[in-house]
């Protein structure tokens, strides 16, 4: 087949390029332009209102700890629990932070916003819960806030230790030891060779 | 290094206790400590011990003490210390609460 004919194919099958001089030009970059600054504000938007709510959220927690600011006796076993498994997770979790290229806001927001998944799921369920009362005239919310209060706090403190531990980062991002440019000090990684003398004498 | 961070954090927990001043008793809070530890008059709820602190704990008895104390000399009530409980709880959703000799009035009316 002829080149030529090739190019006059490919011609009629393409769509007709726009000059970028034409109006066409311009509504199609203002469109796509919009479109993306709109989904940037709308996952912005998103990202903060979880960021936000899960620290209201751990704030509450906090004071809900120290409830009758009696301190040490204001903490229960599960408390107590949650608190020193806290410590071990975060510790775990800057460790595995430290091994990979992770920037710092994504190691800061990472455990927050998979927080606040959890508590935006728990909240679409609670809200179903409260629209249903009011519906059926039932007091099903009330009596889960007056009743239930130390089963909400176990299942918040269950959310906030599964998000710190599903919150490590991939192990795509782990940094390999061989290849650290900035590396000055190489005799930490590379083993020093055994002296020929006694490798002789063995 | 760590040994010091230990025992910065250990004196710090340890002097909780002293530098907080424990807020008054009240009668509503106290009964929603004690229908959050009692699931009936005889039985606990699922891990009751494990979830309740000394705080709670000593809040729960103490609605227990008025309630007790209450059916017996001041207002001779006959309906069971958890049903009075119960109906207490239901004013801690409650901006303008009635006073507490009020609400224990009351509570011996169900």
């Amino acid at each position: 087949m002829d080149d030529s004919n090739v190019k006059n194919n490919n011609q009629e099958v393409l769509p007709k390029k726009l000059t970028e001089s034409s109006f066409s030009y311009y509504f199609c970059e203002i469109d796509w332009t919009l479109s993306r600054v709109l989904s940037f504000v709308f996952d912005f938007l998103i990202l903060l209102s979880l960021i936000f709510l899960s620290l209201l959220i751990i704030g509450f927690e906090l004071k809900e700890i120290f409830e009758y600011d009696g301190g040490l006796s204001d903490i229960s076993t599960v408390e107590m629990v949650f608190i020193i498994s806290t410590i071990v997770l975060l510790k775990r979790y800057r460790d595995c932070c430290k091994q990979t290229s992770i920037n710092w806001k994504d190691m800061l927001t990472a455990p927050i916003l998979y927080y606040g998944k959890f508590i935006a799921i728990a909240s679409i369920i609670i809200s179903s819960l409260a629209i249903y009362d009011l519906k059926e005239g039932t007091t099903y919310f009330n009596i889960l806030f007056i009743y239930g209060q130390n089963y909400i706090q176990l299942l918040s403190f269950i959310f906030i230790l599964l998000g710190l531990y599903i919150s490590t980062p991939s192990k795509k991002l782990k940094i390999k030891i061989d290849v650290i440019p900035h590396c000055k000090n190489t005799e930490e990684i590379i083993p020093p060779e055994p002296n020929k003398t006694e490798t002789e004498n063995a | 290094m760590l040994n010091k961070k230990c025992l910065l954090i250990i004196t710090c927990i340890a002097c909780l206790p002293t530098l907080s001043i424990a807020k008054p008793i009240s009668l509503v809070e106290s009964c929603v400590e004690l229908v959050n530890i009692y699931e009936s008059k005889n039985s606990q709820r699922l891990l009751a011990a494990q979830t309740t602190s000394l705080s709670e704990g000593l809040r729960a008895g103490y609605c227990l003490g008025v309630l007790t104390n209450s059916a017996d000399f001041e207002y001779n009530c006959r309906s069971d210390w958890f049903r009075r409980a119960e109906f207490i709880a239901t004013f801690s959703q409650e901006n303008n609460r009635p006073s507490e000799r009020k609400i224990l009035k009351l509570s011996c009316e169900i």
